[in-house]
């Protein structure tokens, strides 16, 4: 029993080194991965990159263009919107890191525990979770956003809780299609409990399709955090969000339209480098699907 | 078939319940009076009460979800709050605009994208093949609003081409079509690609060719129909989604749809419209979805239900990564 | 030879539907507006969406000029009987879209309805319908349940337009397809969410407009409303931002044209909450932003300030001195004798649509002297049941006097029974203010009257209840074409006056 579960690791880990192997050959993907990679450093080391605080204002420098002291020009109070884009990839990523945590951990759980057990309680949490399918997810999150008022986490929530639904879905598929098989049952036949089944062997062996997930949701929720932001639901101010700072530039647009433009190509650049990123991954850890 | 459609349709009148349940549940706990905002910042109380009084908004929850309840059995959606409009009415007048949008966007993208998935299926790891890849991920990553509002100062401003807002006919179509589109492109080419690749290797395909068919006949007519059910599944999920997420393209580009009216109704609190705009929407969400499992069989009546299963959940874990 | 003839003809056919499209273009006018109606009875909203159409299509017995003075609409002339009667003398020679003769009747119906609408409770309610009395056709006395200074002015509000008795039982639920008035305008589609199609009224008794089909396209961002005039897809657009105010300025095909309107924006606090209970810290709040500064940068230059809790076109409006200006030296030591020498924790709630920025603005200039703001940007619902509620801290809050009276403005927003609900978000408390807007409220002489306001904001002032901020604006953008435009501090345009060149 012991040899087979170090076995069972050890060809697990040959699973991940033969994946990335296929994914570093992927162009696409490396580019992706150092595009994110580039904007991360930026957001974590926005402190020592950034030339100005995030919230400085002189009023006296509106409205500046691009120019040798602010790269990216300034905004309508007078702030460098170089350092707030530096910043706000902080606040962006982070958007988009929590709620796509909590929609695995809910979803994930849902979707785990609706596929391992079956019969009702896969019909119970299903269903449920179809009525939240049923509601167009930009309207869901702005009903709970609404609801719970504005800010970062409860936008965080608004954006996980809605896509709940089809991260379970995903991870019951997976566990359907895992939870036949041989080492489930020796595990089972061996005495372990539900709770050890499915978190020592059935979810490393569905890592796959849900890290591939997780990647292209939270492209998927920063680009919602920023949607939500432009009818004015999102991040409190003064505190830099990409889609804010689109949604407080666009009465400029017209004449100052550095304002919009660079908030909006640091949305696509990160969305962009996670699509990638994401394609990458997909292909690399799930040979079938490879082309 | 059609006690198939039937089955499916009774199933979907729990969801649609328990989705008035949950779009209810959480407006009536949300903080904010609609009197009060419909009424506005100079209000006093007396008349907050009245029209309080007026819309029924005194009764207690369980009351005020039970009457809602009663009267859409008798097919009532009731009155807005804000504007005192039939809710129905009013759901059925902006319909069209919406479908209008939903399928301009959707052919737009899928006549783009079909073809180029085909194109780089055939030219497998080419130029064009990286290039039509590259394009359709930067498709997806613009945020569709900033797209917009960047497409009405260069096409409208500065080149005056085409108009900037409403959606009086097909000069007005172009822009919003093209920015709402974008976003969907990407999807339908990767599946479109993914699966033509499939299919050109198969077996009947080099038959095909063997026999000395031109190079066309056997794409389109061979291979194309074999790969199509992927694309139409997922282009079907597609039109699902746009049906209810043009949201920000219709307030950039002041069309009158479904979308903006809920969205300005979420803010208003006018429950009567949103939970009527809600319910539609997930009506027709059910109705795509069963006309999608239809089309399967229209296209390729020889699948069998084992294969379908498979292929769907296959195709719909796709479609949503891609989405 | 043929071929030439045939040219010529294509010519011409081109030419000539060309001067047909030109012609057709002079008979519409198309107007951009911001917000959307909720509904087509003068008594069925109070916002100012609706005020803006109905006021096209009904009239009242009085209403404002562009300069906040009333003139007769539908009365010729008016006289005060006793405190609480007042007579009016009616045109006769005026008729309902649907033909009906305006008569009296319609005076006493008209306000049997708005005594019993939610929407007009504030503005109406002092009027007593069962009193009033129809003395003939052409004239009746309307009487108030008690004596009220500024009556007349309510009755130029929007929501006191004349309707039709017929009218309103034959459109029951659906009046709204179908509203009958006596203005310029009649309904003729309302295209929900999208536009409003009017055209000019046969029945209407006053000069009739130059052209005939009005449309109104609902257009929500202001940036498109400004596009749309530029590249002449409508002729008028309202309601457009101030930085596009000041560059179609430059465009030699467009007129922009810059209003005052009835309202001011102002920051203010939970009174009734430490540490804004001490006027202390308000005098050093007060002291501590450049207000001047704030509004220079939010309306881009072209805004003014506002020098008291109301706007200037309103009656009993004064200046104040300021006591509390710019002075963060004084702030410093206001806050000090205090007792928070070293600052403090507190938060701002604004409405994210309209005053993010100044709160941002004043979130750094309060920092200089150690009070620490976190701002609320809330949508509007959020905002206005906070500040209602009483739960906010700081808030940015905006009042417009529809009425275009001091009564309306002071009454309702720094009376001590007004408190949260009635209208005073700062939960303001002061016998002496209570008293003086008491007896403003039942005094007749309007010289008395300016007198009592004229107090009631010097001690506003001194106590540092607001800290007052900008005077609200409305740019219009029209096509050079369009002539005769004019503005309104009512945000109203009476688009009847305008005309093509």
């Amino acid at each position: 029993m012991q040899s087979k579960q170090t076995d069972r690791s050890r060809k697990n880990y040959s699973l991940w080194l033969s994946a990335w192997k296929r994914l570093k050959k992927s162009r696409m993907a490396m580019f992706g991965l150092a595009l994110f990679a580039i904007i991360c450093l930026g957001a974590i080391f926005a402190d020592v990159i950034a030339p100005y605080p995030y919230d400085f204002q002189n009023l006296d420098e509106t409205f500046q263009f691009p120019n040798a002291n602010h790269w990216f020009g300034t905004d309508s109070v007078g702030r460098d919107i170089f350092s707030r884009i530096l910043y706000g990839g902080r606040v962006s990523l982070q958007i988009g890191l929590v709620s796509v945590l909590i929609s695995v951990t809910l979803g994930g759980s849902l979707g785990a525990i609706a596929g391992f057990y079956g019969g009702k309680t896969d019909n119970l949490i299903m269903r449920t979770l179809d009525i939240l399918l049923a509601i167009p997810a930009i309207l869901l999150a702005i009903t709970i956003v609404t609801a719970l008022g504005p800010g970062m986490f409860n936008l965080m929530l608004a954006i996980g809780v809605s896509s709940v639904p089809s991260f379970a879905r995903i991870v019951r598929a997976s566990i359907l299609s895992v939870k036949e098989q041989e080492f489930v049952e020796a595990a089972r036949l061996s005495g372990c409990n539900d709770a050890h089944i499915i978190f020592s062997h059935l979810v490393p062996n569905i890592m796959a399709p849900i890290i591939v997930q997780i990647t292209l949701s939270m492209a998927l929720a920063i680009l919602s955090a920023s949607s939500l932001s432009f009818i004015g639901l999102g991040i409190q101010p003064p505190i830099p969000e990409w889609g804010a700072m689109l949604s407080a530039g666009r009465a400029y647009i017209r004449n100052y339209s550095h304002i919009v433009l660079f908030p909006g190509l640091a949305i696509m650049a990160t969305i962009l480098s996670l699509n990638l990123l994401g394609d990458g991954l997909r292909d690399a850890l799930d040979p079938r699907l490879k082309n | 078939m059609f006690r198939y459609i039937s089955r499916r349709i009774i199933m979907m009148i729990p969801v649609l319940l328990g989705v008035v349940f949950v779009i209810f549940t959480i407006l009536y706990f949300s903080p904010g009076d609609p009197a009060r905002t419909i009424l506005g910042v100079t209000a006093t109380e007396q008349e907050v009460q009245m029209l309080s009084e007026e819309l029924g908004l005194n009764d207690p929850y369980g009351v005020q979800l039970f009457r809602y309840l009663k009267d859409l059995l008798r097919g009532d959606m009731g009155r807005s709050y804000k504007n005192n409009k039939s809710v129905s009415a009013e759901i059925l007048q902006r319909f069209p605009t919406t479908l209008l949008l939903a399928t301009l966007s959707i052919l737009f993208a899928a006549v783009i994208a079909i073809v180029a998935g085909i194109i780089s299926a055939i030219k497998q790891y080419s130029v064009f093949d990286n290039i039509v890849t590259g394009f359709s991920l930067l498709g997806i990553s613009i945020p569709n609003f900033w797209l917009g509002l960047m497409l009405i100062i260069l096409v409208s401003l500065h080149w005056r081409l085409l108009p900037a807002s409403g959606f009086y006919g097909p000069r007005y179509w172009i822009l919003p079509l093209i920015t709402n589109g974008v976003g969907y492109m990407a999807g339908i080419m990767r599946i479109t690609r993914s699966s033509m690749l499939e299919v050109i290797r198969q077996d009947y395909i080099r038959t095909a060719r063997a026999k000395g068919q031109r190079e066309i006949v056997v794409i389109l007519k061979h291979a194309l129909r074999n790969a199509i059910i992927p694309i139409i599944t997922l282009i079907g999920l597609q039109f699902g989604r746009a049906l209810g997420g043009a949201v920000l393209i219709e307030t950039v580009f002041a069309i009158p749809g479904l979308g903006k009216y809920l969205v300005d109704s979420i803010s208003a609190k006018d429950i009567p419209v949103i939970q009527g705009g809600v319910l539609f929407l997930a009506f027709l969400f059910g109705v795509v979805n069963l006309c999608v499992d239809i089309l399967y069989g229209f296209f390729d009546p020889r699948i069998s239900s084992q294969y379908r299963r498979k292929k769907e959940k296959a195709v719909k874990m796709h479609a949503k990564q891609a989405n | 030879m043929k071929r030439k003839l045939g040219l010529l003809f294509v010519v011409l056919a081109v030419v000539l539907s060309f001067s047909v499209l030109a012609l057709a273009k002079q008979d519409t006018l198309i107007v951009a507006v911001d917000r959307e109606p909720s509904s087509m009875n003068p008594h069925g909203s109070n916002d100012a969406g609706t005020s803006f159409v109905t006021n096209l299509m009904y009239e009242g017995l009085v209403t404002f000029d562009s300069d906040m003075n009333l003139v007769p609409e539908l009365a010729t002339r008016w006289e005060q009987i006793d405190d609480t009667t007042i007579r009016f003398y009616l045109r006769d020679n005026v008729y309902f879209h649907n033909g009906e003769h305006f008569t009296a009747k319609d005076v006493k119906y008209t306000f049997e309805l708005t005594s019993k609408s939610p929407f007009t409770a504030s503005t109406l309610g002092m009027i007593d319908a069962e009193a009033t009395t129809i003395i003939d056709d052409y004239t009746v006395d309307i009487v108030l349940k008690y004596p009220f200074g500024p009556a007349i002015n309510h009755l130029g509000h929007s929501t006191a337009a004349i309707v039709n008795q017929k009218a309103m039982e034959e459109g029951g639920e659906n009046y709204d397809d179908n509203p009958v008035g006596t203005g310029p305008f009649v309904l003729k589609k309302w295209n929900s969410g999208d536009s409003i199609e009017l055209t000019t009224s046969d029945n209407y008794w006053g000069e009739k407009p130059a052209y005939k089909t009005l449309v109104l396209r609902y257009i929500p961002e202001a940036t498109t409303r400004a596009i749309e005039v530029e590249t002449g897809g409508v002729d008028i657009a309202r309601a457009i931002s101030a930085n596009d105010a000041i560059n179609l300025g430059d465009n030699p095909n467009v007129n922009v044209i810059s209003s005052n309107i009835l309202n001011t924006s102002y920051l203010s606090y939970n009174c009734s909450k430490p540490p804004f209970d001490n006027v202390k810290v308000r005098q050093a709040i007060s002291s501590a932003i450049n207000a001047d500064a704030v509004v220079r940068n939010v309306t881009f230059g072209l805004g003014e300030r506002a020098n008291s809790v109301m706007a200037p076109s309103i009656f009993g409006y004064v200046p104040s001195e300021e006591p509390y200006g710019y002075n963060v030296e004084r702030a410093k030591s206001l806050l000090a004798e205090a007792g928070y020498a070293d600052g403090f924790k507190t938060t701002l709630v604004v409405n994210a649509v309209n005053a993010s920025t100044s709160a941002e603005i004043i979130q750094n200039m309060l920092a200089q002297i150690g009070i620490e703001v976190e701002i609320l940007a809330y949508d509007f619902n959020n905002w206005l049941d906070t500040i209602v509620n009483g739960r906010q801290d700081m808030y940015i809050g905006g009042w417009t006097t529809v009425t275009g009276d001091a009564d309306y403005a002071l009454r309702n927003s720094f009376h001590t029974n007004n408190k949260g609900t009635g209208g005073n978000r700062s939960y303001y408390s002061n016998p002496e203010v209570d008293a003086l807007l008491e007896q403003a409220a039942v005094e007749m002489n309007q010289g008395i009257r300016a007198e009592l306001y004229k107090k009631v904001q010097e001690v506003l002032a001194e106590e540092a209840v607001y800290v007052n901020l900008q005077i609200g604006q409305v740019h219009l953008a029209a096509g050079k074409h369009v002539k005769g435009l004019v503005a309104h501090p009512n945000q109203n345009i009476d688009l009847w006056t305008v005309y093509f060149e």
